[in-house]
């Protein structure tokens, strides 16, 4: 029986280590699954941009001296963003892996312990949540050690440590939810609680930037001064650790090791209980729907439009998608008005970024559109132009889109028209590209419910959607110093680019 | 290719890289005739009847769809026709009533044929009761309904229809036969792919058997038994000889 059980334990990991790697490879793009040089070539690629960034970073960081106060308080904070991105990751993954896979009927069928599906699942959740925080911090640590010192390879071990705390929390957490929101509520509710965490991130991260240095030099002070104190003792644990002080690396990783434990054995019980429910969590109360006096008649277009808009508006899940799309110009609106009020800043500086972000946006909607679509086959056996197609989504999607770039884009022409007029231009562009990107690159990935499975769009759509932005911003950003010829030259570098992009599209029937 | 044939297809080719689903595929249905497509699982029934719907493209080959050409004129071509996989295509967001809008939005049905039409179907196929419920709360069965109900409202002269009758009880699944005997009676030619060779034989007028992306029989009940295609008496005697002697050949 010990055999069997342990031969079951195995094959699970294995059928839980391939479903991840498969996710990978459809993140890289479409026909890899099998192709495992493509996923490295991707993945090679993304390595390369991220160590550039990470030694471009480094060139402008100074001596970072560990003994130095401003240096550990500098990593604290630095380290506390990342323990909260970490943690709102894994909420992320946790309430899908836990409660959303709908394989429970097969994992309770099969003869294992529960408690193996827990350690499988938050196996699962270390492994996703250590992959992404691995992916953009190992090459700075990497770097770090090779160009200021060896001792810096201690934030390796660090980062592994701060991985599981983060899973063990998140996991903590996520059963907390579903205990006081239920099953269904959970995924939204965590996948808001995630972007809420990001965007606090993205704020704080700013906070310097627009406030200076002030807040920050309060807190070296107050550090210079009672350095002994319990409470900077265990704040600042985590960035001695990573600046190679072995005990107190010793402590984090003997944290996160009990964390892991606790979670383990005090949730075990809680988790098959949980999973009961979720397994019958799919049968719903029926809910009547008002007859509305808008009609699908007018014209095929003005019917697929009327259908995305009213698929959207109803499900919170999609909303919540779409709201977690849009949440981050807040931070650049917010931004906006401070440094173009206060005169600290010219507003065209953030004029690119306005428009390459609006295009990520308008990109993200479609996927979301586009991958939500439970029906995608009933419009392409309807009898009307592909074109048309094309254009009611982009009317459906572009709205929302143009709302939330509306505030940033009117300060902008308060403060400066000339900007303003430009970036109006520049984003109503972004918007139609980053459409048209994933129109013509996603139809053959974006399979029914994908989306509800995993939210991101694959990797090489999303860099094919950020080149053909960037262009547009090359193209744009010239006309802001009256540059025509340098304007023109870049409008047709990005014609040309989306003239690419466009021949580049798989093939759908007329 | 003959005025009176609802769907002509020749030469049909369709390959997913190094395999060959659809290998020369040539059929004729008659308009106003049930036609049952079976075949082996892998046959190419399904993709075929696919690339006849505007779903994917032919590698080669021609369609006519009522005497349009599929190829040259699609959104003619689909104008005319109703595909209903067996997957039901249906929004779980929207309610029966405001699916059926849609389709008929889609398909530029005139409003007020719309809501005679929505009505009756919806009357015929027992959905009135939840005709203003989201379909998130469906079963299988149910959203089969609603998704046939989408196929028949724009009143297509081509129903392709895969594994129809999948999902539905035994009174729901003898009350859609009716009603697609009822619409083969008005002209309307229906194809259907089924597993259940029961169906076929008593509801079809003429069947085809497909075998590697190819028509290897085809005719009435009777032409099958009768035409030394195989000794047995029922449909899946003559099946399973057919499929057994492609096999071996």
């Amino acid at each position: 029986m010990k055999a069997l059980v342990s031969g079951a334990t195995r094959a699970v990991l294995a059928h839980e280590a391939r479903l991840s790697l498969r996710g990978v490879a459809d993140m890289a793009g479409p026909k890899t699954a099998m192709r495992p040089w493509r996923i490295a070539g991707v993945l090679a690629v993304v390595s390369t941009i991220i160590f550039g960034v990470s030694h471009l970073l480094l060139m402008t960081a100074g001596q970072l001296d560990p003994a130095d106060p401003r240096v550990q308080i500098t990593l604290t904070i630095n380290l506390a963003f990342l323990f909260v991105l970490m943690i709102s990751a894994a909420l992320d993954s946790a309430a899908y892996a836990l409660y959303a896979r709908g394989d429970y009927d097969l994992m309770f069928s099969a003869p294992l312990p529960p408690q193996t599906v827990l350690l499988v699942r938050a196996l699962n959740v270390f492994g996703f949540t250590l992959a992404k925080a691995g992916l953009y911090g190992a090459p700075m640590l990497i770097l770090l050690a090779v160009q200021r010192g060896a001792h810096w390879l201690a934030g390796l071990p660090l980062i592994l440590a701060l991985a599981l705390s983060a899973t063990a929390i998140a996991i903590g957490l996520a059963m907390g939810m579903v205990r006081l929101i239920g099953i269904r509520s959970t995924r939204v509710a965590a996948q808001v609680a995630a972007a809420l965490a990001g965007l606090l991130v993205l704020v704080m991260v700013q906070w310097e930037a627009i406030f200076g240095p002030g807040p920050k030099d309060a807190l070296v002070a107050d550090y210079i001064a009672n350095p002994q104190s319990l409470g900077w003792q265990l704040a600042t644990l985590p960035a001695r650790a990573m600046t190679g002080d072995g005990v107190a690396l010793g402590g984090v990783v003997a944290c996160a090791v009990l964390m892991a434990v606790l979670m383990f054995v005090g949730l075990a019980e809680s988790f098959v209980r949980n999973a009961v429910l979720a397994a019958g969590s799919a049968a719903t109360a029926p809910v009547r729907a008002r007859r509305s006096r808008a009609s699908f008649g007018a014209s095929p277009m003005a019917a697929l439009m009327l259908k995305e808009r009213r698929v959207i508006l109803r499900d919170p899940w999609l909303l919540s998608q779409i709201l977690m799309q849009c949440i981050f110009l807040i931070p650049v609106a917010a931004v906006t008005v401070y440094r173009v009020a206060s005169g600290a800043d010219d507003a065209s500086a953030l004029v690119p970024v306005l428009i390459v972000l609006c295009g990520q946006i308008a990109g993200g909607l479609t996927w979301i559109a586009l991958s939500a679509d439970e029906a995608s086959e009933l419009a392409l056996t309807a009898p009307m132009d592909p074109r048309l197609r094309a254009r009611a989504r982009i009317g459906a999607i572009s709205w929302l889109a143009v709302m939330f770039a509306a505030p940033p884009l009117m300060l902008l022409l308060v403060f400066d028209a000339w900007a303003g007029l430009v970036s109006l231009l520049g984003v109503a562009c972004a918007i139609i590209c980053g459409i048209l990107v994933n129109i013509w690159h996603q139809p053959r990935l974006a399979r029914t419910g994908m989306i509800r499975r995993r939210m991101k769009s694959p990797i090489s759509v999303t860099l094919m959607e950020l080149l053909a932005l960037m262009m547009v911003a090359v193209a744009l950003w010239p006309l802001l110093a009256g540059d025509y010829l340098a304007a023109m030259l870049g409008a047709l570098l990005a014609a040309a680019t989306m003239a690419v992009l466009y021949a580049a599209r798989p093939r759908v029937p007329a | 290719m003959s005025g009176h044939d609802a769907l002509v297809v020749r030469g049909l080719v369709k390959r997913f890289g190094g395999f060959t689903a659809v290998n020369g595929l040539d059929l004729a249905v008659r308009r106003g005739e049930l036609y049952a497509l079976l075949g082996p699982n892998g046959a190419g029934k399904t993709t075929s009847l696919r690339i006849v719907a505007g779903l994917l493209s032919p590698d080669a080959g021609e369609i006519s769809i009522c005497g349009i050409n599929r190829l040259r004129d699609p959104v003619a071509a689909k104008r005319v026709v109703a595909w209903l996989p067996d997957e039901p295509m249906v929004y779980d967001k929207l309610t029966p009533v405001e699916y059926l809008d849609f389709v008929a939005g889609l398909w530029q049905v005139e409003p007020a044929a719309t809501k005679r039409r929505r009505e009756a179907l919806l009357e015929t196929l027992d959905l009135t009761r939840v005709a203003d419920q989201r379909c998130e709360g469906f079963s299988k069965g149910m959203r089969q309904k609603v998704a046939l109900a989408g196929a028949l409202i724009h009143e297509p002269e081509l129903l392709i229809l895969d594994e129809p009758l999948t999902g539905l009880d035994a009174s729901m699944a003898r009350h859609v036969k009716e009603l697609l005997q009822a619409r083969v009676a008005t002209g309307v030619t229906v194809i259907l792919t089924t597993h259940i060779l029961e169906v076929a034989e008593r509801l079809s007028d003429r069947i085809g058997i497909i075998r590697n992306g190819r028509l290897v029989c085809e005719g009435t009940m009777a032409e099958l038994r009768d035409g030394g295609a195989s000794q047995g008496s029922t449909l899946e005697d003559v099946f399973l000889d057919v499929v057994a002697r492609e096999e071996a050949a």
